[in-house]
């Protein structure tokens, strides 16, 4: 207690001397000096995230290979796929050395190491499961490397292909629908689903915007719904979810920042297309919104179903480029296009769930002026894509919330393949 | 108030100096008191013994009422990793009021005590580079995305408060009072909200699915706790007799959200300090 007195007596004979200015400015640095101290930046944490950039296979040869040597993926992918040409996938042997090199996060490592020779065997599906640890060894991501065939339309005996829409998969929160064809699951129909599961994780499957329904127009069928995402959808600039359901990929990886660029449209096609039918039923709702959910009293909702075959582009690597969300519609590298017309579109007035379904053919009609080159369709240089949506301005995210389409009983017709002639 | 103060400190000065002798008269019979004292109310006197027994009690209290700007931020102690950069910084000026009672200790008259009531709003406004931030934007309505964010985070906060700091008081020179001791805020309005941007987010954890974010935004209002402790160090120069300017700083204790919320893995405090003036009565 005197020794505190004590300093107080000095610190008291010194400020008695107007030494006031002083005190208030050691105050002031004080207060700088404990704010400089919670500014300290630490140091950087090593990297946690241990991804595959790219898979680079030198060693398959041309005859087997589709697309380049490098294969990109999409970050938060586990499955690495050397696409192998559809019809050459029989034809693989039996055990085939690959020497696959990888490009990592920046401080991640890969076991087996990049480089290594491996043998991937027909008995083990041509797989290989590789370990990827993180720069900070705390986070390890398995990836599957495989060798795949390239996803091909298959088109039946009678030059049409026949889809029922009886089977799904729930294995994730929502349905994703496949068929069977000759006895083997085809995976060809994508869905959004994923991208409205980044933020509605908790909803249950019927609420997704597409859906396998029992209610089809025999057995089940599909339901496309333009659905409302909620207040983070609203506050990410994408309020409602339209229902689509459609031939290609979706990569949920971009789906929160370029929506448009995350639906990866068509595969491959060997037979050229001349007209789809379906059943469908439509259910309008009258509140039309536009992006921030203002409503548009002009506007009136209509479903929209298009087939697009095209000639598609080569990236740098040599793999092929989709259509995606932007330009589905507008490529000039569209061949031929069959487009539902508005007009023909029946709307329901009562319960849509009891409604009878009706029937639509929709016929290809040549774009941009292009023709069909019969070697190039030989070649596997076409694919087709068919997309089905509850909004046709969906992609704009216009639409009104609750408008649903039911879709059933599809059958694509070709033309009978020309080299079968030969 | 003041003037108010005197005339009460007055009245119990004539009052000690008039009718010590007479005490006794009047605890005998106050009709005899009444007559000797002749125009005196039996009121006025009870008034005056009130003042005299507050005089008593109020030796040594001082009371003040202090009104100023009160700046700082909300920030996780010490930063830690997963801030890389902090791009902007906006500390929002907000006014603060306060009312206070200081009273010296018997023993020592230049040590005290004091307790006051402050209402205040602390608010900032934060732009930071984050790697692997962990955090969670919520609808509200169900709609969810959590995980591990690598890109640009703004962060909102303007919560206000009701706070009771209980200090000591050490009178150091006639001008400079110093005072350090802990205080205790009630939430009353929360805002604690903000942006992700131009960045990733990886569901669950670093590996998880990588979902690119362009921007969304993010609210944790409803997860902020109710109360706050902390610490507060502050001086009083004082200018002229009534009035001195205060400067005080205020260093809160425990994190600022709920115990069961993890979304933030790092707890963060308010750091504010206050530059007021205050008027001693």
């Amino acid at each position: 207690m005197f020794f505190i007195r004590k300093i107080i007596l000095t610190l008291r004979s010194f400020y008695r001397y107007e030494y006031m200015k002083i005190k208030s400015t050691l105050f002031i640095s004080t207060l700088l000096c404990i704010s400089c101290f919670i500014s300290c930046i630490q140091d950087e944490a090593p990297n946690a995230e241990a991804d595959i950039h790219t898979c680079f296979v030198p060693d398959l040869s041309d005859e087997y290979r589709s697309g380049g040597k490098t294969i990109p993926l999409s970050l938060g992918a586990h499955l690495v796929n050397i696409w192998v040409k559809p019809n050459m996938f029989d034809k693989l042997p039996d055990e085939i050395q690959l020497t696959p090199e990888f490009t990592l996060t920046d401080g991640a490592t890969i076991y087996p190491y990049s480089g290594t020779t491996l043998t991937f065997k027909k008995s083990e599906q041509y797989e290989q499961t590789y370990t990827v640890t993180a720069e900070d060894g705390k986070h390890l991501k398995d990836y599957v490397v495989k060798i795949s065939p390239q996803a091909e339309f298959l088109v039946g005996e009678d030059n049409t292909r026949y889809f029922s829409f009886e089977y799904y998969d729930d294995s994730e929160k929502f349905h994703t629908l496949y068929d069977i064809f000759d006895g083997e699951v085809d995976k060809s129909w994508t869905s959004a689903n994923g991208g409205f599961s980044v933020v509605h994780g908790a909803a249950p499957a019927e609420e997704y915007p597409t859906y396998c329904t029992e209610n089809g127009y025999k057995g089940r069928g599909v339901k496309v719904t333009t659905c409302y995402v909620g207040k983070l959808g609203e506050w990410s600039k994408m309020p409602i979810a339209a229902g689509n359901f459609f031939i290609g990929t979706f990569e949920k990886d971009q789906a929160m920042k370029a929506p448009l660029q995350s639906t990866k449209f068509g595969i491959r096609v060997m037979q050229k297309p001349t007209h789809i039918d379906f059943w469908y039923k439509f259910h309008r709702e009258p509140k039309y919104t536009d992006e921030k959910l203002n409503v548009l009293p002009d506007m009136i909702e209509y479903p929209d179903v298009y087939a697009v075959f095209f000639k598609p582009k080569k990236d740098k690597l040599g793999n092929d480029i989709p259509l995606d969300g932007s330009n589905i519609l507008t490529a000039d590298n569209i061949v031929l296009l069959a487009k539902l017309n508005y007009d023909d579109v029946i709307v329901e007035e009562g319960d849509i769930e009891t409604a009878e379904y009706h029937h639509m053919d929709i016929p290809f009609t040549p774009q941009n002026g292009l023709e069909v080159d019969e070697d190039i369709l030989n070649d596997g240089g076409y694919y087709l894509t068919i997309v089905f949506t509850s909004s046709y301005k969906g992609d704009l995210f216009y639409g009104a919330i609750g408008s649903c389409m039911y879709i059933d009983e599809l059958t694509v017709h070709f033309e009978p393949k020309t080299n079968s002639e030969e | 108030m003041n003037a108010l103060k005197y005339i009460i400190f007055c009245i119990a000065l004539c009052f000690v100096s008039n009718t010590q002798a007479q005490n006794f008269e009047y605890t005998d019979s106050v009709t005899e008191f009444e007559k000797n004292e002749g125009d005196k109310t039996f009121m006025g006197h009870i008034l005056e013994r009130t003042a005299y027994t507050f005089k008593a009690l109020g030796r040594g209290v001082e009371y003040s009422l202090r009104a100023g700007y009160e700046i700082g931020g909300t920030s996780p102690m010490p930063l830690p990793a997963e801030i890389r950069k902090i791009e902007s910084f906006k500390p929002k000026m907000h006014f603060y009021i306060e009312g206070n009672v200081n009273k010296t200790f018997k023993r020592n008259r230049n040590w005290g005590l004091l307790l006051g009531i402050r209402l205040e709003q602390k608010g900032m406004e934060t732009q930071a580079q984050v790697k692997n931030y962990n955090m969670r934007m919520d609808g509200g309505d169900g709609t969810m995305v959590e995980g591990a964010f690598t890109g640009h985070v703004i962060t909102k906060v303007n919560n206000s408060y009701l706070s009771i700091p209980l200090l000591v008081t050490c009178k150091v020179t006639d001008r400079w009072k110093l005072r350090l001791g802990p205080y205790y805020s009630h939430l009353l309005g929360k805002d604690f909200s903000g942006k992700a941007m131009d960045g990733y987010l990886r569901e669950g954890d670093p590996t998880g699915d990588y979902v690119a974010v362009s921007t969304a935004d993010y609210d944790f209002s409803n997860d902020l706790r109710k109360w706050n402790i902390g610490v507060q160090f502050g001086a009083d120069w004082k200018v002229l007799k009534h009035l001195a300017v205060a400067l005080d700083l205020q260093w809160g204790l425990n994190d600022i959200f709920k115990k069961d919320f993890e979304v933030i893995k790092f707890d963060m405090y308010p750091i504010y300090g206050t530059i007021g003036i205050a008027y001693l009565f």
